[in-house]
């Protein structure tokens, strides 16, 4: 059940008016039923595993705070860690480790004839699972009380906006709203129809017609004869990924917000930054910070010199990349970010003492330089995010640099022509965004500028679309 | 004069304004886009069914194979064959509704001819289902009959936005008018469905939808065959059902309908006749794409048809006999 489809629709609401009108507990019973059918929606064999999960790590929390001994702490955190983890390691990452195994040993000989287990991805696991080790971690820091009440803790795992795709909400952010009881307000469900409006506009009509330009198999090895479609595919799949996965995050918290959630923000406009430390404050807030709280700084952080600095900085990029799939292509896209993360502390190093720029031309003009430049290492970066193998990717990159073709020919025009109805209201909102800060505050714009601006979105959705709409991309990592 | 500086206000809610401007847009998209767009033929018939006033004594349905065969009747003699012939998408429902609104505006025919491959065994959940029913038949009593039948709450909330959305009912066309491209075929209507049937599915609603599919007794196609059947017998119509044409050495490979069903059904409606001499195997050369007949085809198949539908016409067949004739047949 996809968030952009006509049986998320009949759910929501559904579920919303159950809501409403429930009383204390109920709005809590509710919610959880409703996400654990929204689960075995996908795939209802997995349920036992986010029971078992959440019924591990809700137990354990509390153990962990009962025990006054650090071997007994010790103790509870790794029985959860290890369930946690060795869930994910196991559906996730098993067949990934094997074949890579397979393949070294390959270059020795040998040959095991071991062809893995059939196994399917339970949907969200990822996610689940860091929700999940965030909450024990922090119990074990002392940072964060376990909850009692099993009911608000199996929400906060399963919570249907949530459970998918992220946000990868903390638990201290979310519990205590699970615990009170929540009166919605009209507000709110302003606030989150809005977002539930743009973020389907950011993902039907925006990701999914892109999606139609940067599947022209540009990233799986046929590159076009004309070089400026093949980076005009690269352009589209930027921006595809971004508007598909920032159009799911607004999603997310516009139904949690109409249900009297407020869940974190997950993307601020990440393109119009113009160096890697702040497009990772800006992308995927929720995974980096849990990077960085949880990887990073146990590591060591940048208290301990430049070179293990760098050295952490990579790990957690590495180990961030193979969050997103068991493949090689993704480790490659996160140690590429790790390597313009540590490219980036040794630049400024290396300029910290020069003079900045007085005149604000020049400023303005490095400044849109430096943006420029930081765009494309960004899309080198997603060639390899999307590319089917390392081999599709390199040999892309290849064509890029080889030079070759630029021609506005017929399929660069039909590409513009495709796009110009939608881009420009996605840039202006973003332009907004990135100005303000705040994209909630199109809710308290004067009333004629509010319906102007909804019913361009609803007539945007209407009209352009996509029929048949692919799964968000994000839902199976 | 009111004032107007509620529209400065920010805390007007927006809602109410929202519903009265979608509300008028699409009052007039539904009095300008229908006559301005149509995607295929079903499109088609609906509108002449709704404008044209002629009163046919034979109505001619059918599969996309019907429509390909009955064309020359459309074009030549439009008053005396209603060809509401279409393609194979818009299944059983979709004929009967067609022939439902048919007999809402003109005179009863004394005959309905289908001429198509299998017309039964199926269940709204084809390829152009959307396109070709959910999209076109939405009239109120036609999406209550559909949700009865489908007994999708998805299927008929779809339906019911192509009802109050004229502006998404045309939103191909529309693409296409603003940029000159779609994203979608206009005459399926995208059609890019996910693959199913080779991984099993686990999505507890659409194992419930199965297990409810799986319990249904008659499929939905055969379902309206017989309430097409049951409203010819009621107004005292005939049905001739006549297999389509099929090339020699595909014979055994096409969706054959199941004779002996129907044969059960003739010998409970007396108003079915099942022209089974009138189906015709062509050499393979004759079907360019394996099921629709070629130019040489079709003058072969007219050779063979034509005279029984001029015969039906004019009440010459066996079957009027013992009826006692309402009005002399005109000249041909």
């Amino acid at each position: 059940m996809e968030f952009n489809s006509i049986d998320f629709a009949i759910f929501f609401v559904i579920v919303f008016l159950c809501h409403a009108f429930a009383r204390n507990k109920w709005q809590n019973r509710i919610l959880l039923i409703a996400s654990y059918l929204f689960y075995a929606s996908w795939d209802w064999r997995f349920t036992g595993l986010i029971l078992l999960s959440t019924s591990v790590d809700y137990l354990c929390g509390i153990q962990i705070h009962k025990a006054t001994g650090v071997s007994s702490r010790r103790f509870f955190l790794a029985v959860s860690l290890v369930t946690d983890i060795g869930i994910l390691a196991f559906f996730k990452y098993f067949n990934f480790f094997t074949d890579s195994l397979n393949n070294l040993l390959h270059v020795f000989g040998l040959n095991t004839g071991y062809h893995g287990l059939n196994l399917a991805l339970p949907l969200g696991i990822s996610f689940y699972t860091f929700r999940a080790m965030s909450y024990i971690i922090d119990i074990y820091r002392k940072q964060q009380e376990p909850t009692k009440d099993f009911t608000a803790f199996a929400l906060f795992i399963a919570f249907f906006p949530h459970v998918v795709a992220g946000p990868i909400e903390r638990a201290s952010h979310f519990i205590p709203q699970a615990l009170s009881f929540r009166r919605i307000s009209y507000n709110s469900v302003a606030q989150g129809s809005f977002l539930i409006m743009y973020g389907l506009f950011q993902k039907v009509v925006v990701a999914e017609n892109l999606a139609i330009i940067a599947n022209n198999g540009t990233f799986d090895g046929h590159i076009p004869g004309n070089t400026l479609t093949a980076l005009l595919a690269i352009y589209a799949y930027a921006f595809q990924i971004y508007c598909d996965f920032a159009g799911y995050s607004n999603m997310a918290r516009g139904t949690a917000a109409c249900l009297g959630f407020d869940l974190m923000v997950n993307f601020r406009t990440p393109y119009f930054c113009s160096n890697p430390r702040e497009f990772w404050k800006r992308w995927h807030i929720s995974l980096s910070t849990w990077l960085r709280d949880y990887l990073y700084i146990p590591l060591g952080g940048s208290r301990n010199g430049v070179n293990a600095t760098l050295r952490n900085l990579m790990i957690t990029m590495l180990i961030g990349g193979l969050w997103h799939g068991a493949a090689w292509t993704f480790v490659f896209w996160g140690g590429y970010h790790g390597f313009l993360l540590v490219s980036q502390r040794l630049y400024d190093k290396w300029t910290g003492s020069m003079n900045a720029l007085s005149n604000p031309f020049t400023k303005t003009l490095w400044a849109a330089i430096k943006w420029l430049f930081f765009f494309h290492l960004i899309c080198i970066g997603w060639i390899f995010f999307r590319a089917s193998s390392l081999d599709s990717a390199i040999s892309l990159l290849q064509a890029l640099f080889a030079g070759g073709t630029f021609a506005i020919d017929a399929g660069v025009s039909d590409i513009l022509a495709k796009i110009i109805p939608f881009m420009p209201v996605a840039l202006a909102v973003d332009l907004y965004e990135r100005k303000t800060d705040d994209l909630l505050s199109v809710t308290s714009w004067p009333l004629a500028a509010r319906v102007f601006t909804y019913l361009l979105l609803f007539y945007e959705f209407v009209i352009f679309g996509v029929n048949n709409a692919q799964s968000f991309i994000y839902t199976k990592f | 004069m009111p004032s107007l500086s509620f529209i400065q206000s920010s805390k007007s809610p927006a809602l109410p304004w929202i519903l009265l401007f979608v509300a008028a847009i699409e009052m007039v998209m539904a009095r300008q886009l229908p006559d301005r767009f149509s995607s295929h033929e079903v499109d088609g018939l609906i509108r002449d069914i709704q404008h044209n006033r002629y009163n046919p004594r034979v109505v001619l349905l059918g599969d996309s194979v019907g429509y390909q065969i009955f064309q020359p009747f459309r074009e030549k003699w439009p008053n005396r064959f209603a060809a509401l012939a279409s393609n194979t998408g818009i299944e059983m429902a979709g004929q009967y509704f067609l022939i439902k609104r048919h007999l809402q505006r003109h005179e009863d025919p004394h005959a309905v001819i289908f001429l198509g491959l299998n017309p039964l065994g199926l269940n709204l959940d084809q390829k152009l289902t959307e396109n070709y029913v959910q999209r076109c038949f939405t009239q109120w009593n036609e999406i209550a009959e559909l949700t009865r039948a489908k007994k999708s709450l998805p299927f008929s909330t779809r339906i019911i936005i192509y009802k109050l959305f004229t502006s998404y009912k045309y939103r191909l066309h529309l693409q296409k008018k603003i940029t000159g491209r779609t994203n979608a075929d206009i005459y399926t209507g995208g059609g890019k469905r996910k693959a199913s049937g080779k991984r099993k599915d686990y999505g507890i609603f659409r194992l419930i939808q199965a297990s409810l599919d799986e319990r249904r007794k008659t499929p939905i196609s055969d379902e309206y065959f017989v309430r097409l059947l049951k409203l010819l017998k009621s107004r005292g119509i005939k049905l001739y059902y006549i297999p389509a044409p099929l090339p020699s050495s595909e014979h055994s490979t096409h969706i054959l309908p199941p004779l002996n069903f129907l044969r059960d059904l003739a010998r409970e409606y007396d108003n079915l006749y099942i022209m089974e001499e009138l189906q015709m195997v062509l050499e393979d050369e004759r079907f360019g794409d394996g099921t629709h007949p070629d130019k040489e085809g079709l003058v072969r198949i007219h050779e063979k048809l034509d005279q029984f539908l001029w015969d039906v016409r004019s009440k010459e067949r066996p079957e009027y006999r013992n009826e006692k004739k309402t009005a002399e047949p005109e000249s041909r």
